[in-house]
């Protein structure tokens, strides 16, 4: 009836869930937590905690002791506390993410989450995926990580932070989702027959600095300089001593496991070529773009490769 | 997390329950439990790394718990249900804590629990104001003790945060009592059984002595409106009406009866609050015949009240009383039994029979027999053989069961039935006369004999002693009597005695406000919310908007002091660029210094300005200077007139 078995459930409340957040928390670039993000209920122990307090009461009444339903309403006022205590734990906390970088099929994504914290925070659980960190006491910055399991162009998934601070009995929690979205390029990998085109052509050569753009391998940055001069980063440049050879990278029109195999090896080749700054072009089934060379080349290249 | 001060809370926490609990242990057990305790010092205070320490295995913990369990159910059945679980959660509890593993936070969540369950149990032994406040404490023990354990392992308590919480924490709570309903008792709980305490089943010469040595407390009262006079305030607790010759015993024939259709005139009508000790059996107080009772309590036809269990804890009572005769029961032959012996003591009833008309004359005549030469006395000689006769013509000299024992055994020998009262005599009037307090050293045994058909009162105690009635018995003994009594040092001191006597008042009302707040009391402060809240609907709207006013600034006025609080506590260089917010903003990524130089390149005309501001701040802020705060906030309030001026 609704296009669901009875096993199925679970899964169909789960996605009114996300549909229902989805409108309720769009995508935000930074989101203060408020009370409309916000969830409270009992954890598990809370509701043990509860059936203390029913015990004591009808113990209380029992032996119409008043000194035991005082301690009931005393615990009863502890799990009230909680609530407030555990929202307010959450509520104003700001989030925002900064740029993910781009990365490999394969690789772990790291996402840095820049918190803002007008007051003191403990005890705030993050959890992406099957990723946790629990931070005793909150830092500005909390980094994530997100295994890149398939390449694409994805939308940073919602983030689960909650807490139970201060005495485990309620849960505060949010979904929050920040409108991020990064990159996971096809894994770099050489197919079996592959021989490096340069293999003999000797080793790379010391050439000239240029100022740092951004892309960059960082292992050439000139890091001597930089300690004298932080505002201006150069990085050391290396040219081949052989004549530029001009590349066409061409991807035949494949599907499945093959096209798979195809983009990991035109990938690695992307990121070679550009090590060694030789321009390249490349050819795709329904795109070209043409030679050049540089980060963005590269970057366009790897990101036209992703959506193949 | 769990570590080790945690564990050491913890472990101060159980040590408090055992000692708290002491009442319910016996001491085999206790001494068990105590060892245990002393098992986890090792853990607690070893220098190895928390990971390392050596704990409890689980199976050494079941042993444990398995011969403890099997000795408890051997040896403690007589303690009771109550006592039993108090024994079985309180071992888990320790071997829980010894076996105690730092990363297992599902252990710690079971403790807590059963902690907090325990100390409910406290409250079960111990209703004292004394003990219920160390109750307390020990209930915010382990309270920080969940917080910790929630909280990161380096934390520390927030005491001032809690402070604060606790300004509203503490209305609810004690709203929460004030307010919500209240149930009467659903069904039977097991009690605690202890030795039980006051007038015991037994009469024999000597029990009330006994009593009399005891200091503690047995019952108070308050009476509504006007308190009865000295000589009405004969307590009955119990009748004795079995004699075998030596001890008067009581006879369990009473049947259960109402006297609410009694009409008794306003004047002899008490109607009083009765605040019980725990003595550990059924009988209750009361005076004259009780009216209206309690649906939870009983009364019988010789007028006595009594529970349903055993008086186990503190409780309170609401009764109102006539104070007439009772009216006879109709078997009375039980009032006549005599055992043989006591040939002279008969041939003295015999003789006064004669000469009295009326069971009130032959009572007169007795009394006049005992004004000759008897002596009242805490220490009487023993008494062996033919006791009664051994009394009245040799020794003379006894207690108010002496006397008591003897008149109503003159009295069944003249044909007149009679039995004897156990119950208190008077009491100490406390806090300016609002409350009775009675004490075990009032207990007192009188004669009630038949005329009429109805139970008359004779004491004849006062007729040997008089002042009984208007004086305690501390005014009536001896010296080497009285130093008897006062075994307790405390008493002998007159300002420790004084002191004593506050902390009792204080206990007392105690007693009256919290212990004995109850669904009528509940009633009765709802109907007075009520009423105040009718009245303030017929106010003014003059005073109605003051009070609107009021409540509205106080608020406001709190929050610009914390506002004004914030402003001192802002860190210095957040303070400063508030300061030049104004004329520019300061780059997250900038130094200070290299703010101050863009802003002497935007504002040429302030550079003089800037770099004393720079000049003073850096000082302050590198060199800690702190003298220079007063010179920086003088250059920053120049600076900001500077940089107002024109190019």
């Amino acid at each position: 009836m609704f296009g669901l078995t009875l096993q199925q459930p679970k899964r169909w409340f789960k996605q009114r869930m996300w549909q229902w957040l989805a409108k309720r928390q769009p995508a935000a670039t930074t989101l203060k937590l408020q009370q409309r993000f916000l969830f409270v209920f009992p954890t598990s122990y809370g509701f043990s905690l509860l059936g203390l307090v029913l015990l004591l009461y009808l113990l209380g009444t029992n032996y119409q002791n008043n000194l035991i339903l005082l301690q009931s309403y005393f615990l009863v006022g502890l799990l009230l506390l909680s609530i407030i205590l555990s929202f307010r734990n959450l509520s104003g906390l700001t989030l925002s993410v900064t740029a993910a970088p781009a990365v490999f099929q394969g690789e772990d994504i790291s996402i840095t989450l820049q918190l803002s914290q007008p007051q003191q925070r403990q005890q705030i659980l993050f959890q992406l995926g099957d990723f946790s960190l629990l931070c005793p006491q909150l830092p500005g910055t909390v980094l994530l990580k997100l295994p890149a399991t398939s390449r694409g162009y994805y939308q940073l998934p919602r983030i689960a932070v909650s807490t139970v601070h201060p005495f485990g009995l309620v849960r505060c929690w949010c979904y929050p989702l920040l409108q991020q979205h990064y990159w996971v390029y096809p894994k770099p990998q050489h197919q079996d027959n592959y021989l490096p085109p340069d293999a003999d052509a000797g080793e790379l050569q010391w050439s000239h600095l240029s100022p740092y753009q951004a892309g960059d391998p960082l292992q050439r940055i000139d890091w001597k300089r930089l300690a004298r001069q932080p505002q201006q980063p150069v990085v050391k440049v290396f040219s081949n001593v052989l004549p530029e050879q001009q590349r066409v990278l061409i991807l035949p029109p494949l599907t499945g496991v093959a096209l798979e195999i195809a983009l990991s090896d035109l990938c690695a080749q992307i990121i070679e070529l550009s090590q060694a700054r030789q321009p390249y072009a490349l050819q795709l089934p329904k795109q070209l773009i043409e030679f050049g060379t540089g980060p963005d080349h590269r970057r366009r290249c790897l990101e036209a490769l992703t959506l193949c | 997390m769990l570590n080790s001060p945690l564990q050491l809370r913890l472990w101060l926490v159980q040590l408090a329950l055992l000692m708290l609990l002491a009442d319910a242990f016996v001491l085999w057990s206790l001494g068990i439990y105590a060892m245990l305790l002393l098992a986890k010092l090792p853990q607690l205070f070893s220098p190895q790394p928390q990971s390392l320490r050596p704990v409890w295995s689980l199976t050494l913990s079941n042993v444990m718990a398995t011969l403890i369990v099997t000795a408890l159910l051997l040896f403690n059945l007589s303690g009771g249900l109550l006592h039993l679980m108090i024994h079985f959660l309180l071992l888990a509890a320790i071997l829980r804590l010894l076996g105690f593993r730092s990363n297992d936070l599902a252990d710690f969540r079971q403790l807590n629990w059963v902690h907090y369950f325990l100390i409910a149990c406290c409250f079960i032994l111990n209703q004292s104001l004394a003990m219920a406040l160390l109750n307390f404490a020990l209930l915010l023990l382990q309270l920080s003790c969940h917080y910790l354990g929630f909280a990161a392992s380096n934390s520390r308590l927030p005491l001032n945060h809690a402070l604060k919480l606790s300004l509203w924490f503490v209305p609810l709570w004690l709203g929460l009592f004030l307010v919500f309903p209240r149930l009467s008792p659903l069904w039977q709980l097991p009690i605690s059984q202890q030795a039980s305490t006051g007038l015991g089943d037994e009469l024999n010469p000597g029990s009330i002595e006994q009593l009399v040595e005891s200091d503690e407390l047995a019952f108070r009262v308050e009476f509504n409106g006007a308190r009865p006079g000295a000589a009405e305030l004969y307590w009955r607790a119990r009748i004795y009406d079995q004699f075998d010759g030596r001890s008067w015993r009581r006879s369990d024939r009473a049947e259960p009866a109402s006297f609410a259709g009694l009409r008794a005139p306003p004047a002899l009508t008490l109607s009083y609050r009765l605040v019980a000790e725990p003595h550990q059996q059924r009988h209750l107080f009361s005076l004259g015949i009780p009216l209206q009772v309690p649906g939870d309590l009983r009364l019988n036809t010789l007028g006595l009240l009594s529970t349903r269990q055993p008086l186990s804890q503190r409780t309170s009572f609401s009764l109102t009383s006539a104070l007439l005769p009772l009216p006879a029961e109709p078997a009375l032959a039980q009032y006549l039994a005599l055992p043989d012996g006591n040939p002279q003591t008969r041939a003295l009833a015999a003789k006064l029979a004669n000469e009295a008309q009326s069971p009130q004359a032959l009572v007169a005549l007795i009394g006049q027999h005992l004004q000759q030469g008897y002596r009242y006395t805490l220490t009487p000689p023993l008494l062996t053989g033919e006791q009664i006769d051994q009394f009245l013509f040799e020794s003379q000299a006894g207690f108010c069961s002496h006397y008591a024992s003897a008149s109503s055994f003159i009295l069944r020998a003249a044909g007149v039935p009679s039995r004897i009262v156990g119950g208190y005599l008077g009491g100490e009037w406390r806090d300016n006369g609002s409350y009775l307090q009675v004490r075990q050293r009032d207990a007192h045994a009188w004669v009630e004999y038949l005329q009429d058909g109805q139970w008359r009162r004779f004491d004849p105690t006062l007729m040997v002693e008089p002042d009984r009635l208007h004086s305690t018995l501390d005014q009536l003994l001896s010296a080497a009597e009285l130093l008897r009594l006062q075994g307790n040092w405390a008493q002998r001191m007159d300002w420790s005695k004084r002191l004593l006597q506050q902390l009792e008042d204080l206990d007392y009302y105690w007693s009256r406000w919290v212990l004995g707040f109850d669904t009528d009391r509940q009633q009765d402060l709802l109907t007075t919310l009520k009423q105040w809240l009718q009245q303030l609907q017929q106010l003014d709207w003059r005073f109605l908007l003051q009070l609107l006013l009021l409540t509205l600034t106080l608020p406001l006025l709190w929050l610009a002091f914390h506002r004004w609080q914030q402003k001192r506590r802002q860190p210095i260089p957040q303070w400063l660029q508030q300061q030049l917010q104004p004329f520019a903003r300061k780059a997250p990524e900038l130094t200070m210094q290299q703010f101050f130089r863009q802003l002497a390149e935007l504002f040429p005309q302030a550079k003089a300005e800037i770099s004393a501001v720079d000049d003073s701040y850096q000082r302050l802020m590198f060199a800690e200077e702190t003298t220079v705060l007063p010179q920086l906030k003088r250059q920053t309030k120049q600076l900001r007139q500077a940089l107002r001026r024109p190019t």
